[in-house]
């Protein structure tokens, strides 16, 4: 739920009085021109940017202005345009880090608590391979995770992130530099996740993706909501075809021809 | 030759000691810290104003000073800790200037460091020591030694300890990336902090024993060369490797003194003095160029390096 979210960088409002409220339990798709504010609003509302003005209630809390670990204990977790594996560690250890409210993670505790944190350690590693098994990720444990591909990058920071136990996932942009058969198969597993009751918003450029996989679209263009509805309403909306174009450039024209052939074609 | 050994082994101790607390900064949390030698100052001064002028007995002497540089790392941490890598550094090396100038000449700190004059005559009750726990028959310089050495394995199990615990874990990814250990929900600025803080208390202790070797406190022993030493010892270890930094301070310190050796029908004393930067900074080059890990460093990490 986010209510009138503003957030300028100099003179330039990139989020300008947004509105908008997310179902639980569903895949909402966030669309719109490049410049439209997506990312910052999802960076405000994980905190990684106050908010100017404006109120954001998760899960019937005020959670805007507060900080981005916080904001994520709470159940909100979010994933990056640019995937954020870290690069130099397993990809066990990327999960493990994952694992929310570790003993082991307070300074001093290895000393004094070893038998607690190698408990938790056993079951935190046991969950995180279940996880992987899941993602098809289980044989990689022990590689880097710089030696993944980009689609496996995505694929294991949405694993990393269901380490957390979180109620919504914001994904941005999960399709972006993904091979189609690991696209399809990270969809599915928002599908299934979905199916068992988990709460998406995914910032999406694909709008296939988006048409196919949302159950409720939300468009913005210059930092407002323009217009929400079903996958259906919203391809069919005038408003959404103006901003596309009233915002002008190549990859929004590409955009563009990729609703009009969902129109026709799909 | 004994002699030499003993002299270059204690030093390289006390810098290998200096080089573990950085370590924890920049080998496991990526903290640009330039500005270590504050630390190294603090702990030995600390220790130094309290036993010559409030007659603090050693142990509480040695764990003020360690409280002290902790002090100082959190006061240093707190604002420079938001600022990203080179940003940190510039706020660090400065931070250790302002601290070498405060204690040689600011208005009432002197009346404690007595400025440029310096202390001395704190030493005597650390050496008297070996004599109550049956050490006598070691010479000053062997029992320093020995104690130090004796610091840099515990700190060094200790810290393997840590870093191996889930509390590395969270650092190391504060290396990699902090945005996304943010996103994970763990509260950065607090790892950050307590890298900082520990990383410091091991300095603090570091600048004891150098003062404890030297057997007196100036101002102006403090200079930005002893950082760039611990960088160079930690390069040379390798950065992120748990022993790194007790090898490289061995070899740095081998051919800092050993140049001290060579014949003087070879090389006047100042020419000496010349080749021994000289070799370090082959070394340094040879190292960077053959083995940019570090000679214990992990290969593999490196070339994942983008």
């Amino acid at each position: 739920m986010v209510e009138d979210v503003r957030k300028s960088f100099g003179g330039v409002a990139a989020v300008d009085g947004a509105t908008l409220a997310v179902e639980p339990g569903r895949i909402t798709a966030l669309i719109g021109p490049n410049g439209a504010g997506k990312t910052t609003l999802f960076n405000v509302v994980t905190g990684f940017y106050r908010p100017d003005s404006g109120s954001i209630v998760f899960d019937g809390e005020s959670i805007a202005g507060k900080r981005p670990h916080a904001i994520a204990r709470r159940g909100l977790v979010r994933t990056f345009q640019l995937t954020k594996a870290l690069a130099k560690m397993t990809v066990l250890d990327n999960m493990m880090l994952a694992a929310p409210s570790q003993t082991g993670e307070k300074l001093f505790a290895a000393w004094v608590l070893p038998w607690a944190i190698r408990k938790q350690e056993k079951a935190n590693r046991e969950k995180a391979m279940e996880l992987l098994e899941l993602f098809d990720l289980a044989d990689k444990r022990d590689d880097y995770a710089a030696t993944l591909s980009g689609g496996q990058r995505k694929l294991l920071e949405l694993a990393r992130a269901l380490m957390m136990e979180p109620r919504m996932i914001l994904l941005d942009e999960p399709m972006a530099g993904v091979n189609p058969t690991l696209g399809a198969r990270l969809m599915e597993h928002v599908g299934r996740l979905r199916d068992e009751g988990m709460t998406f918003v995914l910032v999406e450029h694909d709008m296939d993706v988006v048409m196919r996989v949302s159950e409720r679209v939300i468009v913005m263009a210059n930092g407002r909501v323009i217009t929400e509805g079903s996958p259906e309403e919203v391809r069919q909306n005038r408003q959404v075809i103006d901003a596309y174009l009233g915002a002008g450039g190549g990859a929004v024209e590409e955009a563009i021809d990729e609703v009009f052939e969902e129109r026709h074609g799909g | 030759m004994i002699g030499y050994l003993e002299s270059m082994l204690l030093i390289a101790g006390i810098f290998a000691l200096l080089a573990q607390g950085l370590n924890l900064h920049w080998g496991f949390t990526g903290l640009l810290n330039f500005g270590h030698v504050a630390f190294f100052a603090v702990g030995a001064y600390t220790m130094g104003i309290l036993k010559t002028q409030f007659d603090v007995p050693l142990l509480p002497s040695f764990l003020a000073a360690m409280v002290a540089s902790t002090l100082l790392g959190v006061i240093v941490a707190l604002p420079a800790i938001r600022l990203r890598a080179d940003y940190l550094a510039i706020v660090t090396i400065t931070i250790g200037e302002i601290f070498r100038l405060i204690l040689k000449s600011a208005p009432g700190v002197t009346d404690y460091t007595r400025g440029p004059r310096g202390i001395r005559g704190f030493s005597n009750e650390f050496y008297f020591f070996r004599d109550d726990i049956g050490l006598g028959f070691l010479s000053p310089d062997q029992y320093l030694m020995l104690v130090v050495w004796t610091t840099v394995a515990i700190v060094g199990l200790l810290l393997w300890v840590l870093i191996k615990s889930p509390w590395g874990r969270v650092l190391k990814g504060i290396r990699e990336d902090e945005d996304a250990v943010r996103a994970l929900g763990k509260n950065v600025t607090a790892y950050k902090l307590q890298s900082f803080a520990l990383g410091a208390a091991i300095g603090g202790l570091a600048g004891v024993y150098f003062a404890m070797s030297i057997g007196s406190l100036a101002p102006d022993t403090y200079l930005p060369i002893i950082t760039f030493q611990a960088w160079t010892i930690m390069m040379l270890g390798g950065s992120a490797s748990h022993w790194g930094p007790v090898v490289g301070s061995i070899i740095f310190w081998a051919i800092f003194n050993g140049t001290l050796y060579i014949p003087r029908e070879f090389l006047s004393g100042a020419e000496a003095a010349y080749l021994r930067q000289i070799g370090i900074g082959a070394l340094i080059m040879a190292i960077m160029i053959f083995r940019p890990q570090g000679i214990l460093g992990n290969r593999e990490e490196m070339v994942l390096d983008r």
